[in-house]
Parts: structure tokens; C-alpha cells; sequence
């Protein structure tokens, strides 16, 4: 049994896995292609709150995640266009000069923290659309139209996948945020998860124990743009228009709250929650089209002031307590961590500690 | 007994204010070393410049031979320094063993790219570095309460925990900045009996500390620090009953609030 | 074209002051209640709607209608406070929750303001036309008028912080609160105190400028910069906050006249961002904690 509990439990991977399934299930469901629309737009969202939550780990508040998004998509689009080069050529290179990019801002910026640090990400967060605005070369404020749709891709046995229809962007969308998960899931369970996790505690003690704060910084944003790049590859091909408007400090700060209000304690699940709450329900609460900000408005400083662990921590918190624990354990009663004489610390419990019984060896 | 600290001319300014003024100080390799004062001497920011969590203004500060004025913390970390804090600083939200474990973090050998790919080399590393933290938890006694979360933990075990966290890496130098405040009779003892048996497995220590009985029994050389400025050096017994130490002590008194 | 260039400095300080009433209201939120206050553009937007309301269809004079405006908008940010931002104060986290409260309140604002006002651009008919004569320059009223006002509301603030019994609370709260409380500082009036101020200043400044623009839904989107006036003036340093606002002006006027369009604004932000990186403590180089306000 497994008594290290500082990467993501197998619980809660198993969680993502299913949350994917359930995904993965919903065109054959939702016919509406609007709504198909609106769920894309959601795991879009998704994937760039879980850029907001990795630096955000690392005890820094970054703005600047939308730049970077624009960065992917406006490179694709420019070197589908321009270059006439395949998406799938595209895409790739597009993330690369958009990491190039993170990189040496990163480097300029990572070294402020507090304030600073979120000042100099909204600078950023404007500059940049500005860039996309003013200059022809990205279409000014017309912005790009028309950016190719990805090449079909010829699989052995002759089938072809081709982007037409909503349903292949939709799979095309499940398939890069799997991806990214992954990667993220990856790095988490790794030393360097661990260390971005200690510095995020307190960062003076992961500082006394050899933990070079800039480097992992450093690390945790470059991943946090290159993903957001990624992305923004694929938005650049299922919008086919580009505008700069999309890419302003307004939604770096619409990202932060997606992943706030999904519960920061969940680097995977809070994102995901946070982003279709948001995402979503605005679709569903459309009775009217003007009341909706407002609506959202609410529902933001509603769960702000009531949930303040996000919903999935308050859910944790709740499933935490002593007293819920106490009624299930007489219902079920399981095996679960820690010495039978020393009592458990109950409510206050990380969100992020998996209650479920570990299972399986170390590595 | 090689020296295995040396600071020289340590000063460091606040706008018009000395926090430390042209300290001077020699540690000797494997003994325990006490820095005390009254409040707001300056024994902390001796500690945080030592430390490498504030550069000096002015002044070096030699470890082991080595220059290491103005290093930052992590830097200083790995050449062999430990602090422990006078706050009790923890990794509140893991447990005991994940705190133990993340003091090992220094000690990886595998590279970055290897780690994150988790190679065989890497995952014998950590297995290697788990087991580590594993017996540092079982040697300070914290097998018991391995699995609970340190800020759940009592302040006594907390403060164990610290000292566990600093310990983990092997250092040479342990900066121990009041480790017995607000602790038992009993809990003293304890921490006193550790510090020896720390500075027995080779380390040395350098101890900020209030207590009296506590620097008497275990310090072996002593300087006492008031403004930032050494007032006088010696075994603790003859600084003790020194004049100029005495004066520090009653002139402030000890009705000074903290 | 020495007189262009000496009215472009006239336009520069006359914005540049009003940036400097709205930084130091942004700046008093920011440093007596630590909150990143983003709504604040909303409150200047307000200002200028309310003024365009009382103007207009209730032809009421401007002197009135300014006063009116900033009073209604203070007590709006006092009502902000009590209802939401109360609660997250010095909880943990509390840097992020009161951004995000912030944000919500940007919603709503923007929404309500686009509901009860519509969409079309308000236009309110100059107060002060024509020009005046000083030191031997034409120099529009209008711009007098901002300076002028704007010079003596900034002295009150400054009076008041200095001498009344609030005011003194306030600067003992930004330096150290928990000292605060123990000096039996009732802190929940100090922070309604101090948004219902904030946001009055906002108010203030949107309704003061009313006249000069038109009066739209984007209105503050100028008041957006006004963070990075803060920042570089130095967070809680009053003097800091005028130098850094009278250069925005300079530079915003200056800089609208020769690049103009958005290379001007890309290299603002560029040399907004150069100089926070060499002088992270803004211009002056205080931090928080030195000078409070």
C-alpha cells in the first residue's frame, strides 16, 4: 500500500478517466450542434485553466495564459496560411515558437513574485492582442477568416478521418486535451510535481531544502504556455477566425476563475468543473440573452463567498467530515491509513489527499 | 577541529538601521554553538544571512573554505547548510512522511528529463530516496504518526518534524533558531538530548536559543550578540557572569515584551 | 508648433490628473484593504452614466450632478463591501477572492449599466466651452476645470487622511492591521469606509470627464491602466501615485499626438513594463510597507 500521497491517488485518476469516457461518449448523444459547440468551447476552457492552476501551484497568479492560447492559434493560422504549410505541421511549429516565447518571458518575469509578478502578466496579457491588432500582418482587428481545416489523415486499413463535421473536432479537441492531462498528470507525479507543490506551501522552507524557486517556476510556467500554444492551435482551426478581441487580459481573468471555482485543491477535476460550470450553464440559464453576465456575475460571487474551496473542494471537505465519515463507516466499513491508537485529522483535510485505499507498490 | 563557519565584518543595513554590525564569528567543526542575546539582537538575520535568505550588506561568510556571501537559500542548501525555523515551518498540508521525503529533493542524482519520463534509473532513485525519508522518520521517533498531516500534528512533534526535514539532507551545519520555545520541561529535555545526539552523528550546530539552562547544558562555546554587535565570546559559564553581558540582559530586563 | 507642443502638455497634465484621482483610489483600496480592486473602471463608468442622467433628462446643473454622481457611487462601493467583499477579508486566499468577487461585480455592473442605459453612445453638452486665456495660451476651459477641481480634491483627500480620526485609522490599518485591531480600530467601518472612497473617486473622475467624452459601456476602459499607474508609482506611496499618473498623462498625450493607434500603446505598455522590471518598487522605489498613503 502505497503511503507516499503526494501524487494524484489512483482515485482520482481514475476519475479523469472516466470523466474522459463520459466525454468521450457525448456526440453520439448530444445531436444539437450548438450544444456540441458549447462543449468544445468547455474542454477548450478546460485545458487553459489547468495552465492557470499549474503556476498557480507554484505559488504565482498568472494572467497571461490567453496570450500565450492567441500566440498558438495565431501562429497556426499564419503558417497554414501564409506558409501554406498542413495544420498538422502547423500545429507543431506554431507551439514551439509560442514555448520559445513563454521561455524568454519567463525568464524576465518568473523572477518577481506577488504583484509584481501579476502586473507584469497583464502587461503581457495586453500587449500582445494589441501586436495581433495594429500590425496587417495579423489582420488587425479583422483578424484572420478563413484558416484551413486539418488535412484528413489516411489510417492503415482505409480509413479516412476527415474535419468536416463538428463530431471529428469535437474527437480532435478530446484527443489534444487528453494529451495535454497526460503530460500534466506526468510531470505532477514526477520530482518536479513535488517540488512545485513544496514551493507552493511555503516556499522559504522548499527554498532551505534546495529547491531552486526560479527553475521550477520557470519550468511549471514554459509547460503552462506550450500547453495554452497547443490549444490554441486547435481553436485556431475550429473557429476558422481569429480575432484579437478573444485573446485579451479579459479572458486570462475568465480562465482564473474556471479554475478557482472548480476548486483548486483538484489540478485536474477543479479545471474541468470549474470551466463547464461556467461554460455551460450560461448556455443553459439563456432565458435571456441580457441577463446572463449578470447571472454569471452572481453565481461567481455567490460560490466566491459560500464555497470557498471551489465546488470540488467544498464537496471534498464535505465528504471529509467527521460526522458524514462516522455514518458511512458504520454503512461500509474500509480499511484506510494511519495508526489505530492516533487519531486522523478530519475536516480541513487537503481536497487534493485522495481518500480512497491506495493500491499498488511505490512507482 | 577545523573551523567549519567563518563570517567576517557581517553587517547588514536597513535604510539608517544596523541589524548586524561587523560580526565576526568562528565555528568550530562538530560542536554545538550558541548565539544568544536579548530580543531583537540580531540572531535571526544572522541566521537568514547565513542561510542565504537575505544577502549581507556587507561582509563575507565562509562555509567549509568556501565563499558563500550572498548565495541564495537553495544554493546554500546543497553545499550542506540546514536552518531550522523559529516559526516552525512545515509542509502543513502533507503528511509527516511527504514532508520527510521532500527534504530529500536536493539529494536527487538522475536528471530532469529522466525523472519526469520516469526511466528505471529514476524510479530506482526514488524508491532509494523513499526508503530514506522512511528511516530519518523512524530514527526521530515519528513512525507513529507517519501518515497524519503535519499541521495536525502537536507542537512538540511538529517541532521534531523541523528538525527531521533539516536532518533528511545530511548537512554539516545545522542552523537551529530557538528550538525549545514554548515547549514542556519534558519536551526540552528531549530536544536536548537530540540536539546531542545530533551533533554526535558528526554535524554541527549552531543554536539561537533563550533558555538559559538549555545553552549552559549544551553549548560548548557561546556568543552573546546585542545590536547587531558581538559583546563577548567564551564557554558559556564565564560569558555568563561577564559584566557587559549582564548589562544587556538587565538593561533590557526581561520585562520587555517579546 | 512650441504651442501645440505646450497644449498637449496641458492635455497631459489635465489626464494626467485625472489618472492621479483615480490611482489614488485604487491605491487607497489596494493598500489599507489589500484587495485588487478590478471593478474600479465600472465605478468610473457610473460616474459618468449618473452624470449624463442627472444632466440630461433631469437638467440638473453640472456642479450638482458631480456631486451627486461621486456621493452615489461611493455609497454603491460601501454597499459593495458590506455585502460581499466583507466576508473573504482576511480569510485565506483572500488576494484571489476578492478578484474573483471583483470580477463578479464587473459583470453585473457592466450589465446593469447596458440594461438601464442602452447602447448608444451619451453625449453631454460642453459645461465649459471655449477657451481661456493664461500666460498668454489658449487653453480649453474644459481641461481647466478637470485640473483645477482635480488638484483640490486630491488636497482634501490628502487633508483628510492626515487629520481626521477615519482618516488616521485608515493609514494605521494599511501599515499593520493586525496592530490595528488591537488598538480597537473597528475595521469592518475602516474598509466600508475606504471602497465606498475608492469607488467615489472613480466615480468622481468618470463624472468629472462626462462632459469631455462621450459616455459609453467602454468609457473605463482607460481606467484599466490605471493598476499599472499604481504599480509604477510605487504601491501606497501617495507622491509616487501623482508623479507616475502626471507621466501617464504626458505620455498618453504626447504619445497619442506623434504614433498614435496602437503602436503607441504597444510601446507604452513596453516602457511601462521596462521600468517596472529595473524599479520593481515603482519609480520612487517604496515598497507597501514603507509609506503607507
Amino acid at each position: 500500500m502505497s503511503r507516499f500521497e503526494m501524487r494524484p491517488g489512483i482515485g482520482r485518476k481514475v476519475a479523469v478517466a472516466v470523466v474522459v469516457l463520459l466525454l468521450a461518449v457525448v456526440p453520439l448523444v448530444v445531436t444539437d450542434q450548438y450544444y456540441l459547440h458549447v462543449v468544445i468551447t468547455a474542454i477548450v476552457n478546460s485545458v487553459l485553466a489547468m495552465t492557470f492552476v499549474l503556476v498557480l501551484r507554484t505559488g504565482l497568479i498568472n494572467l497571461s495564459m490567453a496570450a500565450f492560447w492567441g500566440l498558438g492559434a495565431y501562429g497556426t493560422a499564419l503558417l497554414q496560411q501564409k506558409a501554406g504549410l498542413s495544420f498538422w505541421v502547423a500545429l507543431p511549429l506554431a507551439v514551439i515558437v509560442a514555448t520559445v516565447a513563454g521561455v524568454l518571458l519567463g525568464l524576465i518575469v518568473v523572477r518577481f513574485s506577488g504583484f509584481g509578478f501579476v502586473i507584469l502578466t497583464l502587461v503581457i496579457a495586453s500587449i500582445i492582442p494589441v501586436v495581433f491588432g495594429t500590425f496587417e500582418y495579423f489582420g488587425r482587428y479583422v483578424g484572420i477568416l478563413n484558416v484551413g481545416v486539418p488535412e484528413a489523415i489516411r489510417l492503415p486499413g482505409g480509413i479516412e478521418l476527415e474535419f468536416y463535421s463538428k463530431t471529428s473536432f469535437y474527437y480532435l479537441a478530446l484527443v489534444i486535451a487528453s494529451i495535454c492531462v497526460l503530460v500534466l498528470l506526468g510531470f505532477y507525479a514526477s520530482s518536479i510535481g513535488r517540488a512545485w507543490r513544496a514551493i507552493g506551501l511555503s516556499s522559504a522552507l522548499a527554498q532551505s531544502v534546495g529547491i531552486d524557486l526560479f527553475r521550477y517556476r520557470l519550468v511549471a510556467w514554459t509547460l503552462g504556455c506550450t500547453i495554452a500554444a497547443f490549444v490554441g492551435g486547435f481553436y485556431a482551426t475550429y473557429a476558422g477566425a481569429l480575432v484579437p478581441g478573444t485573446f485579451g487580459p479579459f479572458k486570462s481573468i475568465y480562465v482564473q476563475i474556471y479554475a478557482i471555482l472548480g476548486g483548486m485543491g483538484f489540478v485536474i477535476l477543479g479545471p474541468i468543473v470549474g470551466a463547464f460550470l461556467l461554460t455551460v450553464l450560461p448556455e443553459l440559464l439563456r432565458f435571456s440573452q441580457d441577463s446572463e453576465p449578470i447571472l454569471t456575475g452572481v453565481i461567481i460571487i455567490l460560490i466566491v463567498i459560500f464555497l470557498p474551496l471551489g465546488v470540488l473542494g467544498s464537496l471534498a471537505a464535505l465528504w471529509d467530515d467527521r460526522r458524514l465519515q462516522a455514518l458511512i463507516g458504520r454503512v461500509w466499513p474500509r480499511r484506510r491509513n494511519g495508526h489505530p491508537g492516533v487519531p486522523l485529522g478530519d475536516a480541513g483535510q487537503d481536497p487534493g489527499h485522495s481518500d480512497l485505499p491506495q493500491e499498488g507498490a511505490d512507482s | 577541529m577545523s573551523t567549519i563557519l567563518e563570517t567576517r565584518g557581517l553587517t547588514k543595513r536597513f535604510g539608517g538601521v544596523y541589524a548586524v554590525k561587523g560580526l565576526d564569528l568562528s565555528v568550530k567543526e562538530g560542536e554545538i554553538f550558541g548565539l544568544i542575546g536579548p530580543n531583537g539582537a540580531g540572531k535571526s538575520t544572522v541566521f537568514s544571512m547565513v542561510g542565504g535568505f537575505q544577502p549581507p550588506t556587507e561582509g563575507e561568510i565562509v562555509f567549509d573554505g568556501s565563499d558563500i556571501t550572498g548565495d541564495p537559500a537553495d544554493q546554500v542548501s546543497r553545499r550542506g547548510i540546514a536552518r531550522v525555523f523559529q516559526q516552525t515551518l512545515l509542509f502543513e498540508k502533507l503528511s509527516v512522511l511527504d514532508n520527510v521525503f521532500v527534504g530529500c529533493h536536493k539529494e536527487y542524482q538522475t536528471p530532469q528529463w529522466s525523472r519526469v519520463l520516469r526511466t528505471r534509473a529514476a524510479r530506482v532513485e526514488e524508491k532509494r530516496l523513499r526508503a530514506k525519508a522512511l528511516e530519518t522518520v523512524k530514527l526521530m521517533g515519528l513512525e507513529p504518526v507517519q501518515d497524519q498531516l503535519a499541521k495536525n500534528l502537536p507542537h512538540g512533534l511538529q517541532r521534531t518534524l523541523s528538525v527531521a526535514l533539516a536532518l533528511v539532507g545530511q548537512p554539516r551545519l545545522l542552523l537551529l533558531d530557538e528550538p525549545v520555545t514554548g515547549m514542556n520541561p519534558s519536551e526540552t529535555k528531549d530536544m536536548t538530548r537530540l540536539i546531542s545526539r545530533i551533533r554526535d552523528m558528526g554535524i554541527t550546530i549552531m543554536l539561537v536559543e533563550h533558555d538559559m539552562k538549555v545553552v549552559m547544558d549544551i553549548c560548548e562555546r557561546v556568543v552573546v550578540i546585542d545590536f547587531g554587535e558581538k559583546l563577548c565570546e567564551g564557554p558559556p559559564d564565564k560569558v555568563c557572569v561577564d559584566e557587559k553581558v549582564c548589562e544587556a540582559y538587565l538593561g533590557k530586563g526581561t520585562f520587555d515584551a517579546a | 508648433m512650441s504651442r501645440t507642443l505646450i497644449q498637449l502638455f496641458v492635455d497631459g497634465v489635465s489626464i494626467g490628473i485625472v489618472y492621479v484621482l483615480m490611482a489614488s483610489g485604487f491605491n487607497l483600496i489596494m493598500s489599507v484593504e489589500r484587495i485588487l480592486f478590478i471593478p474600479f473602471a465600472q465605478f468610473y463608468m457610473l460616474g459618468a452614466y449618473f452624470t449624463w442622467y442627472l444632466m440630461v433628462p433631469l437638467h440638473m446643473n453640472f456642479w450638482l450632478a458631480l456631486v451627486i454622481a461621486s456621493l452615489a457611487t461611493a455609497v454603491l462601493g460601501g454597499v459593495a463591501y458590506m455585502t460581499t467583499f466583507r466576508w473573504v477579508q482576511y480569510k485565506e486566499g483572500q488576494f484571489l477572492t476578492t478578484l474573483l468577487i471583483g470580477i463578479g461585480w464587473m459583470l453585473i455592473i457592466t450589465q446593469l449599466a447596458l440594461r438601464l442605459f442602452g447602447t448608444e453612445a451619451r453625449g453631454i453638452p460642453s459645461v465649459f466651452p471655449g477657451a481661456i486665456s493664461l500666460f498668454g495660451l489658449r487653453i480649453s476651459a474644459e481641461k481647466a476645470v478637470v485640473v483645477v477641481i482635480g488638484i483640490a480634491v486630491l488636497l482634501a483627500l490628502q487633508l483628510m487622511l492626515q487629520k481626521t480620526k477615519m482618516g488616521r485609522a485608515m493609514r494605521a490599518v494599511a501599515f499593520h492591521s493586525d496592530v490595528a485591531a488591537l488598538q480597537g480600530v473597528n475595521a469592518t467601518r475602516v474598509f466600508t469606509v475606504t471602497m465606498a472612497l475608492g469607488c467615489g473617486l472613480a466615480g468622481f473622475a468618470g463624472a468629472l470627464l462626462a462632459p469631455v467624452f462621450a459616455v459609453t459601456t467602454q468609457v473605463g476602459s482607460m481606467a484599466f491602466l490605471v493598476p499599472l499607474v499604481v504599480m509604477l508609482g510605487g504601491l501606497g506611496s501617495m507622491l509616487g501615485v501623482i508623479l507616475a499618473g502626471l507621466l501617464f498623462g504626458m505620455a498618453l498625450s504626447y504619445g497619442q499626438y506623434f504614433i498614435g493607434g496602437g503602436e503607441a500603446q504597444i510601446a507604452f505598455f513596453i516602457v511601462v513594463a521596462i521600468v517596472l522590471i529595473i524599479r520593481p518598487g515603482g519609480i520612487l522605489g517604496k515598497k507597501m510597507a514603507d509609506v503607507p498613503l
